[in-house]
């Protein structure tokens, strides 16, 4: 240790040399990989979550991938709160001043909230294409016809249709007329943008469970992310709908006597939802398809991201392991739900993890939430982790066949 | 917990739990959120000891249905929340205003609006407590000061609840929900009356429909329709205006028996504090700082916040010439403070805090001394 004012000095000049390190160019890099997605510049930066926090990596990711581009509707809890600490926001900008458009919404709203977003950048992109279509002769009918035809599913097609809108700026700079005044200030929409709701489980189970059905049943592009740590983070450990069996939390002292809801599942049967549980320190690479999935999917998605938290009794600089371990024991399965592969014919559900290979009580008895109770209630204990054995097994029977069902067709039985 | 003899040492949330208990209460069904979780987590811990049920709920308006279910079911039940979640409930606490459902909620303040001052003091509710919900309705609101007070008043929310079969809130904030003190525990006189439901027979003659206790001799119909006395719904203009009347009425006839004051040092008074909750504490040492220089300042507190003792303080104000009111809030008691009065010539001094922090003694002292150069 070290007094940190000369340091700081010092220091300040070094971090100002490695600001100048120039960023990769987005459209040059290959993002669906861990590797790639890393050379991404990050906006979410200094968030003031506990040491080892679980969930600030999956914010950090989202903003490396669509960061640019992102608009977050944020339930109040830990991530509103971290994500928030005003007077400073760890959400930034690039160089081109480009950084996550960033709102608190209530506790229960994010995914309304969001939608709200969505429908006004859908409404504000109808207008753009109206005006677009009107004033093509002044702004020339093949850099329109580009601007709507524009293919934005890669970073360089969105760079391309960046360049496009720059160029109509440049046609209409100081135009008089009605409608090109007007274009100007709904211009950007017309590059594609990223929606998303995030919140903890507290929101999405429980209080904001069904504004965020209403929001998946809407069929708009809306994304969910559901920082899930099992638990009400923010407001000191309280037991949610999302709590383990077994787990001890306050309002639930003597383990939580039933099994976790199963909210993917839930959003599945919808069929038009893109569902998908990830976890980083089982299969990080998982956590950024599913998230570049999602966001590539004109339609709802649900990510449910396992987040580790204090509340759960573990070594925080061990966070990433005892995910795995969740994973491992099968109480956590890892897998992808996308609609568009049931257009194809194919089970809409892969799975991303292995067929449990511990015990369940292998990964809970490193968590002090679940090993307390062996102190406190020793019989209730061991009643609630074969509890806990049995539904996990059963859950993991039950996915596997779900993974299993024959798409063929789309779901039509084959004629005879 | 720690306990010797009588004496204990209790956080203000845990003391509800404790006074509740005692009241008879039952049922907790709660929702998290700061800084009144801990009521929830005591409760989560005592309730199953004694036979009594916890339920956590999805939401703040679903716990307050619990609530109103298990009231309706028999039991004496208990919300307790803050800002926001009384912002959620307010929709069933109508219906429970409506339907006559005696059930006591607490409300450990908090800065707002909205999610405001999650970890921070306010006292900013206690309009809301009146008006929260829609509809012509009286209400009930107790906001005590001290531990002792808060323990006796939260058994006395729940007699009121059962005798005027209404909602009562408990409202005190995050400072007294979260300090934890020395206090003795009240006798069984001081804590007034404590008996089961079915030992109400007065209910019955408050209320304008006979009272029965729930699913015992006949059939109910409850609903938050305007109703019949017998419960059933009516548009008809007369009935139903007779029914709101009652509603006002049971509560307002009543306000002499509900009515609970602190005065201190008031006798020879020229100024008046008057104030609740927990800047009645910093009013005190203020007043007693005061009296050292010898300015003659004593301090009136309403322990039953709503119906405001309005009579009372008009009396008051006639005696004193001049009035200090802090609060953590813009001016919500001084706005019924001037209500009440009724010579303009009497200055009403306000003393205000919304920045999530206590109002400190020197504050109170120094409008004091300013009231005073006035007079």
């Amino acid at each position: 240790m070290a007094p940190q004012f000369p340091l700081r000095l010092r220091e300040r000049d070094h971090w100002n040399f490695f600001l100048t390190i120039p960023d990769m160019d987005r459209s040059k890099v290959k993002i669906n990989s861990v590797k790639g997605s890393q050379f991404l510049e990050p906006l979410f930066e200094f968030s003031g979550a506990c040491g080892g926090c679980g969930e600030t990596p999956y914010i950090k990711l989202l903003t490396q991938l669509f960061g640019d581009r992102l608009l977050i509707g944020n339930a109040t809890g830990c991530s509103s709160i971290y994500g928030g600490n005003l007077p400073t926001t760890p959400y930034s900008s690039n160089r081109d001043g480009r950084g996550p458009a960033w709102n608190n919404s209530l506790f229960e709203d994010c995914a309304e909230f969001s939608m709200g977003f969505r429908v006004t950048l859908d409404k504000q992109r109808e207008f753009a294409v109206e005006l677009l279509q009107k004033l093509a002769d002044k702004i020339g009918a093949p850099l329109v016809n580009d601007i709507l035809g524009a293919d934005q599913s890669t970073e360089g097609g969105v760079a391309l249709q960046r360049a496009r809108v720059e160029q109509v700026r440049g046609k209409l700079k100081g135009d008089k007329n009605g409608d090109a005044i007007r274009l100007l200030g709904v211009i950007d929409s017309v590059v594609r943008k990223s929606v998303w709701g995030v919140g903890g489980d507290g929101w999405a189970y429980d209080i904001g469970y069904g504004g965020l059905d209403h929001v998946l049943a809407s069929g708009k592009n809306v994304n969910l992310l559901v920082l899930d740590t099992g638990v009400y983070s923010n407001t000191g450990g309280q037991c949610s709908k999302a709590t383990p069996l077994g787990a001890v939390a306050k309002f639930a002292f003597g383990g939580k006597p039933v099994p976790r809801k199963d909210l993917g599942l839930l959003a599945m049967t919808y069929g038009h939802v893109y569902t998908a549980q990830i976890a980083l320190g089982y299969n990080d690479l998982q956590s950024v398809k599913a998230l570049l999935e999602a966001e590539s999917y004109d339609g709802p998605s649900l990510i449910i991201a396992n987040s580790h938290c204090i509340a759960h009794g573990i070594d925080m600089s061990r966070g990433l392991d005892q995910q795995k371990l969740s994973v491992e024991c099968g109480a956590w399965p890892l897998y992808r739900y996308d609609p568009r592969r049931a257009a194809e014919g194919l089970n809409p559900l892969q799975l991303d993890s292995k067929p449990p290979k511990i015990k369940v009580s292998e990964w809970a008895y490193t968590e002090t939430r679940f090993k307390m109770l062996t102190k406190m209630l020793p019989e209730q204990a061991q009643h609630l982790m074969e509890r806990a054995q049995e539904t996990t097994d059963a859950h993991w029977r039950f996915y596997e066949q779900l993974a299993a069902l024959d798409y063929g067709k789309n779901g039509k039985p084959e004629a005879k | 917990m720690s306990q010797s003899n009588d004496r204990v040492f209790w956080p203000g949330n845990e003391i509800i739990v404790e006074a509740a208990l005692r009241a008879g209460c039952t049922f907790f069904g709660g929702y998290p959120i700061t800084p009144s979780s801990e009521i929830a987590a005591h409760m989560a811990l005592r309730l199953p000891q004694i036979g009594g049920t916890f339920i956590q709920m999805e939401d703040e308006i679903a716990a307050m249905g619990a609530v109103i279910g298990a009231s309706l079911a028999g039991a004496k039940s208990l919300t307790a929340t803050s800002g926001p979640g009384l912002s959620l409930k307010q929709e069933n606490i109508g219906f429970a205003m409506m339907a006559e459902v005696p059930c006591v909620i607490v409300d450990a303040q908090r800065g707002g609006p909205s999610t405001g001052l999650p970890t921070a003091p306010a006292q900013s509710d206690i309009m809301q407590a009146r008006w929260g919900t829609h509809g012509d309705h009286s209400v009930i609101a107790l906001t005590p000061t001290y531990p002792r007070e808060l323990y006796i008043e939260t058994i006395r929310a729940f007699h009121l609840a059962e005798l005027y079969r209404t909602p009562v809130y408990v409202m005190l904030d995050e400072i007294m929900a979260h300090t934890t003190e020395s206090f003795r525990i009240p006798s069984a006189d001081e804590c007034g009356i404590i008996k089961p439901r079915s030992e109400y027979t007065e209910a019955r003659v408050n209320s304008w429909r006979p009272f029965n206790d729930y699913f015992q001799g006949q059939h109910l119909h409850i609903t938050g329709l305007s109703h019949t006395a017998e419960g059933f719904p009516t548009t008809n203009p007369a009935i139903v205006h007779k029914s709101i009347l009652h509603l006002v009425n049971k509560i307002v006839n009543a306000q002499p028996q509900i009515e609970r004051n602190a005065e201190y040092l008031l006798d020879d008074a020229d100024i008046a504090v008057i104030t609740f909750g927990s800047p009645g504490r910093a009013a005190r040492e203020a007043v007693l700082a005061a009296r050292a220089n010898g300015i003659k300042v004593g301090i009136f507190r309403p322990i039953t916040y709503w119906p405001f003792p309005v009579q009372t303080v008009r009396d008051l104000v006639d005696r004193v010439k001049a009035v200090v009111v802090p609060e953590l809030n813009l001016g919500m008691l001084a706005l019924q403070v001037e209500k009440s009065a009724m010579r303009p010539e009497v200055r009403i001094h306000p003393v205000n805090e919304t920045g999530g922090i206590a109002i400190e003694p020197e504050r109170i002292l120094a409008a004091i001394e300013e009231a005073q150069r006035g007079i």
